[in-house]
């Protein structure tokens, strides 16, 4: 094989893998623009009920009023229902004041339904304990650090050291080597941050590991902000000014999935009564069920590894509080079995149509992580028996066009072990948008789409049998549209079509791609004299 | 020498084209540097109002834009500009001319003729546009235009839009070689390299740029010399 007929053999491979592409492309926005328009054209605006609002009767208001209700507790672990009568009533069953609250009007009932206080919460008698919040929620999260390292939008982060009157350094991090290099004003680098500490030199940086949100904030006392870094299974605390990097949790066992922390975590100073009790503390879950709490004044840590058992329930959520007198975990939960896997239609119609008990407990922390119950409440959730499976409104008419999807969709599914996709999934937009994208469109074994296989086989064996040059790459191709579908036949027909004749010694329809005649192996008619060519003639 | 002579030759027909993109270029980038170094002389703290010690500082405001991201912006136009013009004027102009006769019956062989033109295409590529972006790089990193030099990732990222200029030029030559309708499997040279591009821009990470941008090229650059080799015209 000479080196000319090697390139014509790769070209080949690249033609059609390059085609396939592009009509798989092609195929996948047809059936999505078909899906939305058709979703867009069917869907039918539900009518308004005309029927008159019925007034709630004492007892469902005061159930509405229980279920609505903020659960706080006080140190001694006594239970106050908050309610708020402006502002957003809808108040979530765990988590900390919404920023607006404190301008409301509020009502306090105790567990007993006696009304304690009713004015303005910012006057509220009672300090209740005080939760974590998310970091999450203000923090700079990975999706936007990828973003950020997109090469569409090149983009640096730098931390300044200096006063406010001079910079005099810049810590920029680099995302290749997962470390922050400092760079003086005065010319040259000063060394660099990473998880081994300060070092001057980059052969001994140690990278964080894989990002996954950072804070910041600017200490009083400090010529630089500090960084909470957290990575899939560290969290760090780096001062630029005093070039630390202080490793305050690392777990091997799982990767942090949460961490909540308080504000006085961050400044460490009094503000209000409240604020004065608290202690500052960093709060952060990790994959293998364990609490983490990290504690100042005077530095502390317990690792709290709840029952098994809890993981069981629905809407299990545990946050912490800590005081000068005490550490506290309230755990919100559903007596309702949680679902083996998300998603499952049948699972939220049975949740929905059930009425359940909703608890909400407070439990003392020990030094050694050890639970205490001190105190819990309960109330009823009621049921919706009128409540109907939820039916993806597109699901009708996805049914119908995944039939044109390639089978090799379902078959793209079978050969990984399982979690390899959601480690992927965790890896990569693009491989992520890909999987989305098969699984959207997966014909899932449906007769439709065998039967759609089906005639697509028969149309190109109609159409390649005249026009073969070798049964063999006829049966390529019948293999490939089998595996494509559509987006097959297509491909087939792109990189195959060639004009037929009527055979002049058969009269059977043959391909003029080879020179003899596929049915009578009789060569093709030399042009007559004078005539420019056979074909123009076809 | 008949190599050389056709390289000449490719290089001499396409100077217009690789001048007017190098200078566009060096223009926007050191109209854009100059911009940036007035900004940043007025003081760090001058442009981050607020921050400083006992505040809360929201994450996004220690995040900047490269000083080099605006000239990279256009460079991220003109490569694929340079590579769709260089592509015309190399495959497509001969058609239209009809001169591709001229050139192949001389005597030398149609991988020569081939190799001239995609050897001047990426000389015109280094030259023009990588020694002007690495250029200004080298100049954004003096000592005393910025506080501190600037990211080696902003020099990489300019080179990966000088990749995709290359990558769109062989869309151009792939499509203008081929035989078909436009409305069939013509169009699919560009179409596969304007897909390779914004698969290549979405990417954050520089390895998966890589594997995008070399099978990519491979796929485009062997259907382009098969094409060549086996085309009538």
């Amino acid at each position: 094989m000479n080196a000319k007929n090697l390139i014509h053999h790769f070209a080949r491979v690249a033609g059609v893998f390059m085609v396939t592409l592009l009509v798989l492309l092609l195929v996948v926005a047809v059936q999505s623009i078909t899906i939305e328009l058709a979703y867009l054209f069917w869907t039918a605006t539900p009518a308004s009920s005309t029927e008159p609002k019925q007034e709630l009767t004492p007892e469902q208001a005061r159930t509405q009023r229980i279920l609505r209700a903020k659960k706080e507790f006080l140190p001694d672990g006594t239970l106050h229902l908050v309610t708020q009568i402006t502002g957003n009533r809808w108040q979530p069953a765990y988590g900390s004041y919404p920023s607006d609250a404190l301008t409301g009007q509020e009502q306090v009932y105790d567990v007993n339904d006696k009304l304690l206080w009713d004015g303005p919460a910012k006057e509220r008698p009672y300090n209740y304990l005080s939760w974590a919040q998310a970091i999450r929620d203000d923090g700079f999260t990975r999706e936007r650090m990828k973003h950020h390292q997109q090469f569409t939008e090149p983009r640096v982060l730098e931390i300044p050291v200096g006063t406010p009157d001079e910079l005099l350094e810049i810590w920029r991090y680099d995302s290749w080597a997962d470390c922050f290099v400092g760079y003086s004003l005065q010319g040259g680098r000063v060394g660099y941050l990473s998880a081994a500490g300060w070092t001057d030199s980059k052969a001994d940086v140690r990278p964080f590991g894989p990002f996954q949100s950072f804070q910041a904030w600017w200490p009083p006392d400090s010529h630089s902000p500090t960084l909470l870094w957290q990575t899939e299974q560290c969290i760090y605390e780096i001062g630029f000014a005093s070039r630390q990097a202080d490793r305050i949790l690392e777990s091997p066992q799982g990767r942090i999935e949460y961490v909540a922390m308080n504000p006085s975590y961050r400044f460490r100073q009094a503000s209000g009564e409240t604020m004065a009790r608290t202690r500052p503390w960093l709060h952060c879950r990790t994959s293998d069920g364990v609490h983490h709490l990290i504690l100042k004044d005077p530095d502390q840590t317990i690792t709290v590894a709840t029952p098994p058992e809890w993981k069981q329930w629905y809407g299990n959520h545990c946050e912490f509080a800590a005081t000068k007198e005490g550490v506290f975990l309230r755990r919100t939960w559903l007596e309702y079995p949680a679902p083996a896997a998300r998603g499952n239609p049948d699972w939220w119609t049975g949740f929905r149509r059930a009425p359940k008990n909703q608890s909400v407990e407070l439990y003392r922390v020990d030094e050694t992580g050890g639970l205490d119950l001190v105190n819990r409440y309960s109330w009823t959730l009621p049921g919706d028996p009128g409540a109907i499976q939820y039916v993806e409104p597109r699901s009708h008419v996805k049914r119908f066009v995944t039939a044109f999807s390639p089978f090799l969709y379902d078959l793209f599914w079978l050969p990984f072990p399982a979690g390899f996709q959601h480690n992927l999934y965790e890896r990569s937009d693009f491989a992520c948008q890909f999987i989305e994208a098969v699984e959207e469109m997966r014909p899932r074994f449906s007769v439709w789409s065998w039967l759609v296989t089906g005639a697509m086989l028969a149309l190109t064996f109609r159409h390649g049998r005249p026009r073969r040059t070798s049964w063999g790459r006829l049966v390529f191709w019948l293999v490939f549209v089998a595996l494509l579908n559509v987006a097959g036949f297509l491909v087939y027909w792109a990189l195959n079509h060639a004009p037929t004749m009527a055979c002049p010694a058969c009269g059977k329809r043959r391909g003029l791609n080879r020179i003899d005649c596929v049915h009578c192996r009789a060569a093709l008619p030399t042009p007559e004299h004078g005539k420019l060519d056979l074909i123009f003639s076809v | 020498m008949r190599f050389l002579a056709l390289l000449r030759k490719e290089l001499r027909e396409s100077l217009p084209w690789l001048l007017l993109a190098g200078l566009l270029l060096l223009g926007v980038g050191l109209l854009a540097l100059r911009a940036q170094v007035r900004f940043t002389n007025q003081g760090y703290w001058s442009y981050h109002p607020g921050m400083g010690p006992g505040e809360d500082i929201a994450a996004y405001r220690l995040v900047r834009n490269s000083r080099l991201a605006e000239p990279a912006l256009w460079l991220a136009f003109i490569a694929p500009g340079l590579g769709l013009v260089l592509g015309v004027s190399h495959f497509w102009v001969p058609l239209f001319a009809r001169t591709w006769s001229f050139l192949l019956h001389r005597s030398t062989s149609r991988m020569s003729i081939l190799g001239a033109k995609l050897g001047a295409a990426i000389l015109g590529f280094l030259i023009s546009l990588g020694l002007v972006w690495t250029g200004l790089y080298w100049y954004a990193c003096r000592p005393g235009v910025f506080p501190i030099p600037e990211p080696i990732q902003i020099l990489v990222a300019g080179w990966i839009y000088i990749a995709m200029g290359l990558v769109v030029y062989l869309g151009t030559a792939l499509s203008a070689l081929s035989t078909a309708r436009w409305y069939t499997t013509r169009i699919f040279g560009l179409a596969f390299a304007t897909l390779a591009v914004f698969v290549m821009l979405v990417q954050w990470h520089l390895g998966w740029v890589f594997v995008l941008a070399v099978p990519a090229i491979a796929i485009l650059l062997v259907q382009t010399v098969a094409a060549f080799l086996s085309r009538e015209f």
